[in-house]
């Protein structure tokens, strides 16, 4: 079972990101499971069909019990397996602690054993801004990390405090970065920036998304451009990235 | 209503579950809090550290240490604590404050593994839950980390927080070599299913038939309806005796962990003490400790069943 995670500042695109690359996967023959770990609890939304699942946490909170699998995990294009974390409303409560929760009752339901996905995908908020948020990294969850960033200064910085607190971790065993996901906003000399960047940190760029409208119109219509189209450029790319993450294997990537 | 307590007092939490179940063991038990847990667990919770000298340790984790994350901290003082005696493991003990900010106590457990070499695991209790749960987990970790100690038979759950009255477990697990694994709580049973897996060595739960509770059965005289309240352990023996003599219908409940293999058809697992009352009304015998009186019908005859992790030891 392969999990990775996708981190990346916020609105860079990491949620279209990581469901076209589920979508991909799924596609592939692969047996997916996208796990949305976001207060907005919208990660899954583009392989539902728009449909917004009901967050993890939402369940705990409105019965005050611990649901089954059934309850918490949902199917959408190709079969990926959607789940959400969800979280409190902004100002209140603990986001990172919620991640935990969840973390904590998807061991207790024994759902990877359970379900055994080819794949996972964690699609993290953000920046690794407390515990909470790095416990997708922890022993036993993700192995690999993928970037999702832009060539602009602050999607930089924002990439590279990641990967910073993710070197911090090395002596615990957590996972590693293992590529960059360029997803571009069309800038003069970004190209050259995010692959700076990344020799910088010494991590290949894995995949270059070029601004899309095809991506743009088919979230309109509720899904991934993989699934809306899968045969145009942007699509491909999609398809070329799946496929590299499924060939990193140890330290070959 | 689940979680809502009028009468009750809170029972003794997860981490002096934890504490109790591996305070025998002969490691460093390490409470990861910021002092409070440790005087609950020390000064009420767990008798044994009344009379004894033995190694508990607070991390005594201070504000700036949560906002921050000092986990080097944290293992620095492990580290420095686990120098002044030996000790056959580390243990640290999740509490409130650690699990809050998400601290990865499994990957520190590592970290002062590596640093002194002497064997160090973690348990993730939060003190959301019981007693039980935590001696559950704990129990799960040692067995892990020391699984080939446990390929002949063995006693678990001889703690004060398990027992009735004021029945000496330890004695009573000292007196004949096991067969089988033998539960005197359900917390254990999740890490004897894991040794019958690795070593094929059955299990079973129970409580030993200790003079208090011969004694206490004697009460059921002629009462029909029986609902005896305590851990699954003390229970279902306490159950097993009173049938000798009695046919009543006895249903054991408990706001600790029920197993399931162990439960018969009528037995509950309380969320709530609304449902211990409820419960209550259609007995007319009960055996629960007398801390639950005000929650319990007053139609029935109550006969004191003490439980140390109820109304202390």
């Amino acid at each position: 079972m392969k999990k990775i995670a996708i981190y990346g500042k916020g609105g860079i695109g990491k949620s279209t990101v990581t469901s076209n690359i589920s979508a991909a996967l799924a596609v592939r023959g692969f047996k997916v499971m996208q796990i949305g770990c976001d207060p907005k609890a919208d990660s899954t939304i583009n392989l539902m069909h728009g449909k917004q699942l009901e967050p993890v946490l939402n369940y705990m909170r409105d019965h005050d019990s611990n649901p089954k699998i059934e309850d918490i995990i949902h199917t959408g294009f190709s079969g990926v397996m959607c789940m959400e974390t969800g979280g409190p409303t902004p100002g209140l409560g603990c986001a990172g602690r919620g991640i935990i929760a969840t973390f904590q009752l998807m061991d207790e339901l024994n759902v990877f054993d359970t379900l055994k996905p080819d794949v996972v995908l964690y699609d993290v908020l953000g920046d690794v801004v407390c515990g909470g948020f790095a416990a997708p990294i922890r022993e036993g969850y993700a192995q690999d990390i993928y970037i999702v960033t832009s060539g602009e200064k602050m999607s930089l910085f924002a990439a590279n405090n990641i990967r910073t607190a993710v070197k911090n971790f090395e002596e615990r065993g957590y996972a590693r970065v293992r590529g960059i996901i360029f997803n571009s906003r069309g800038l003069k000399g970004e190209e050259e920036k995010v692959q700076t960047f990344a020799d910088s940190i010494g991590v290949p760029v894995i995949g270059h998304l070029p601004r899309s409208q095809e991506i743009m119109d088919f979230e309109d219509k509720g899904m991934t451009v993989v699934e809306g189209n899968p045969d145009i450029p942007i699509s491909r790319e999609f398809f070329s990235i799946a496929d590299k993450i499924m060939k990193c294997k140890g330290n070959e990537c | 209503m689940k979680g809502f307590f009028r009468y009750l007092a809170p029972f003794a939490p997860d981490y002096s579950g934890a504490v109790s179940a591996l305070y025998a063991a002969g490691g460093l038990v390490v409470l990861c809090d910021p002092g409070g847990c440790s005087g609950n667990v020390a000064g009420y919770d767990e008798p044994r550290f009344y009379g004894d000298k033995v190694c508990f340790y607070s991390a005594a984790i201070r504000e700036m240490d949560t906002i921050f994350g000092r986990d080097d901290m944290l293992k620095r003082k492990i580290c420095a604590a686990a120098a002044l005696g030996k000790y056959k493991f580390i243990a640290l003990i999740g509490t409130p404050a650690v699990s809050v900010i998400g601290t990865d106590l499994a990957a520190s457990a590592k970290a002062v593994e590596q640093e002194t070499g002497i064997p160090s695991f973690s348990v993730n209790t939060s003190g959301m839950e019981n007693y039980s749960f935590g001696e559950a987990k704990a129990v799960m970790a040692y067995v892990k980390k020391f699984l080939p100690e446990f390929s002949s038979a063995a006693v678990f759950g001889a703690t004060p927080l398990n027992r009735a009255f004021d029945d000496d477990l330890a004695s009573l697990a000292s007196e004949r070599v096991p067969k089988e694994n033998v539960c005197y709580s359900a917390g254990a049973l999740a890490a004897c299913r894991f040794i019958k897996e690795k070593f094929g060595i059955p299990y079973r739960l129970s409580y030993p038939e200790s003079p208090s509770l011969v004694k206490a059965a004697e009460e059921a005289g002629r009462a029909k309806h029986i609902l005896i309240v305590h851990q699954q352990g003390v229970g279902n023996t306490l159950r097993n005796i009173i049938r000798r003599t009695s046919d009543a219908h006895i249903i054991v409940g408990s706001f600790f962990l029920q197993d399931a293999e162990f439960a018969e058809e009528q037995d509950l697992f309380f969320q709530g003490e609304d449902e211990l009352t409820t419960t209550s009304k259609e007995a007319d015998l009960i055996y629960a400790d007398p801390m639950y009186k005000r929650a319990l019908s007053p139609e029935a005859k109550l006969v004191p069943l003490v439980h140390c992790a109820l109304s202390g030891c």
